[in-house]
């Protein structure tokens, strides 16, 4: 979607209509036809309907000429989202040989103005993969990511960046730096799994590095719902998993933060203790281990989401869930 | 549906979407290529809130049917294969016949979105899509999916990502023949879309959100293949994921804000799943008046 923009006929008062212009003289403009009753209909400007006009008519023929390639420059800052005109113009660049790091600097002052179009990222991510003008991509990105660090756009075409171009040497400590400015950006922590998955792996000793990682992560900031699922997706990759590492882990933050509850530590160590019932059974400390987590979840920590906690406390016993738990600021 | 909230306002909803079939001021200009999406959106919302035929005449009903066929687009033999379907808009129609058949226009083609919404939109109208030319689009498919299983929008247009694969499989669905699609190449790239958080990000590798995971859950559902991607743990992990998602309404992934569409994927799936039903507490943010 576009931003809301002022009407662009204000903005330039050298602006020459296309009519008015002799080199366009032998072009008859093409209206849009949409029929004798249409349905979500777009006040358009003159301007607006203008350019497209003189757009439909070259497509029509399909004309590779200069003016056709600065009308298409008309028409994509007019409506960046029009992915056909997006790819005239790219038939147009690559017939006329056009210079593309200019290209390059025109699309990146798109992208400024419109950071979430998908349109503009991807006319910007084929120049690239055209010209193999690689060497300012991750600069690009890392600039947009600092005026939105969570924008899906950026974080997407970066990933594309690394991959095709096999730049990762710099990645993981991109992505440390991201962490280190927002804990809680999620966007970040996918990253660094994204990092590791497709460089070294997650073998058995990156996953203890990339666990004291984030448990330390967890330790500066425990109510951040990234580091805890970062932490439970590597945890689920482990192969060796019988040195009580993240159980031991659980029962430190447990104990260490009795005063300020935190819901994602609960929901993990009911994830934990289920899991282990179900592969050696149940044991009747553990389950109220779990009785009371889903309690306290249920009724003072996590309220909105008391269904859920119900559902999975009722599978470890059938008294009815209590009014009220003893807070844990008052034991 | 019953709401538990008394913040919903009704009225407003139902002006929103009406307001949204007629004209739109200029600064939503980006949306002239999609104007069938817009259209499927007042409609679907409309019918949502019970409030279709107090808005739209049976006249209107009929002319809007109209309007979405003269953007359907089909070859006119079977030899001359094209991609066939709906586009968006008229914007890039140069065609003057009145049978919506191929021109020397080498840049007026569908779009998969536009052809699903338009699908849609016809059957919320009442129509019977008898003037549909079902076996063109199907056989379009072919053209659309790439060999990784995900689906491009259009000839013109590289993007590909689950929201191609959810149209895709709508468009299946919705006629009743999944011979245009390889289900099994698409199950495995869906699959290949799951994060370590246990939901769907648009492509593999990118972060999960809401909207991706909507269409991911959509598409194995319709496929009937929800069981082999979400099973046991896996289906666990990403109910909590869901659930972790609300707040007020439902947000599109973590720490995001949240626009309508996702709010609706949010609450739309939660039901799919057997057991660990949460009833939905889904409070309506209180609109601009």
């Amino acid at each position: 979607m576009s931003d809301s923009e002022t009407d662009p006929e204000d903005s330039n008062v050298n602006y020459i209509p296309y009519s008015q212009r002799p080199e366009w003289s032998d072009i008859e403009p093409l209206k849009q036809n949409d029929g004798p009753y249409s349905v979500v209909r777009i006040a358009y400007t003159e301007k607006f309907s203008e350019t497209f006009d003189y757009i439909r008519a070259c497509m029509q023929k399909d004309e590779m000429s200069q003016r056709a390639l600065e009308l298409t420059k008309d028409a994509c800052q007019l409506n960046p989202a029009n992915y056909t005109v997006w790819c005239y113009r790219r038939k147009l660049l690559f017939h006329l040989n056009s210079d593309l790091n200019e290209e390059l600097i025109f699309i990146g002052q798109l992208i400024r103005e419109h950071q979430k179009n998908y349109q503009v990222w991807e006319h910007r991510r084929l120049i690239v993969e055209k010209s193999q003008i690689y060497n300012n991509e991750l600069r690009f990105t890392s600039d947009l990511l600092r005026l939105d660090s969570k924008n899906y756009h950026p974080w997407q075409y970066r990933q594309w960046l690394l991959k095709t171009f096999n730049l990762w040497s710099t990645e993981l400590d991109f992505v440390n730096n991201m962490i280190i400015d927002d804990i809680k950006n999620n966007s970040a922590w996918n990253q660094r799994y994204f990092v590791i998955s497709q460089t070294t792996g997650f073998t058995d000793d990156i996953i203890l590095k990339e666990l004291d990682y984030v448990m330390n992560k967890i330790r500066s900031y425990p109510d951040n719902e990234s580091s805890w699922n970062y932490l439970r997706g590597i945890a689920r990759l482990r192969t060796i998993n019988d040195d009580g590492k993240i159980e031991q882990f659980c029962q430190q933050m447990y104990d260490e933060y009795q005063q300020n509850e935190c819901r994602f530590l609960y929901a993990y160590m009911i994830e934990l203790i289920d899991l282990k019932c179900q592969e050696e059974g149940k044991k009747q400390s553990e389950c109220n281990r779990l009785i009371e987590l889903c309690e306290k979840l249920a009724l003072h920590i996590d309220p909105i989401r008391k269904r859920y906690w119900e559902n999975i406390r009722s599978r470890y016993t059938d008294k009815p869930l209590p009014n009220h738990t003893i807070s844990a600021s008052a034991s | 549906m019953s709401l538990s909230n008394v913040n919903f306002k009704f009225n407003l909803h139902v002006k929103y979407f009406s307001c949204s079939l007629g004209i739109l001021p200029y600064h939503l200009s980006s949306l002239d290529g999609s104007r069938m999406t817009i259209l499927f959106y007042g409609l679907a919302g409309l019918e949502l809130l019970s409030s279709l035929d107090q808005k739209l005449t049976p006249n209107d009903k009929n002319e809007t049917i109209k309007w979405i066929y003269r953007l359907q687009l089909s070859s006119s033999s079977i030899e001359n294969e094209i991609p066939c379907g709906y586009r968006g808009s008229s914007c890039f129609i140069t065609s003057t016949s009145d049978k919506n058949e191929l021109c020397s226009n080498p840049y007026d083609h569908i779009h998969i979105t536009m052809t699903y919404t338009a699908l849609v939109s016809l059957l919320i109208l009442g129509d019977d899509l008898s003037r549909v030319n079902r076996q063109a689009i199907i056989s379009t498919m072919k053209y659309l999916q790439l060999d990784n299983g995900s689906f491009v929008a259009s000839v013109l247009s590289s993007e590909s990502d689950l929201r191609f694969i959810y149209c895709a499989c709508c468009i299946s669905y919705l006629l009743d023949d999944w011979s245009g699609i390889n289900t099994d190449t698409c199950t495995d790239y869906i699959k290949n879309c799951l994060t370590y958080e246990g939901a769907f990000g648009q492509v593999p590798g990118a972060e999960a959100h809401g909207g991706s995971t909507f269409c991911a859950i959509a598409s194995l559902y319709l496929m009937n293949r929800l069981h082999d991607v979400v099973h046991d743990k896996k289906q666990s992990q990403l109910v909590q994921w869901l659930l972790n998602r609300q707040s007020e309404g439902f947000n599109g992934g973590i720490a995001k804000l949240l626009p309508i569409s996702k709010k609706n994927a949010g609450g739309c799936f939660l039901s799919d799943f057997d057991g660990n039903r949460q009833e939905r507490d889904i409070r309506f943010s209180p609109c601009d008046s």
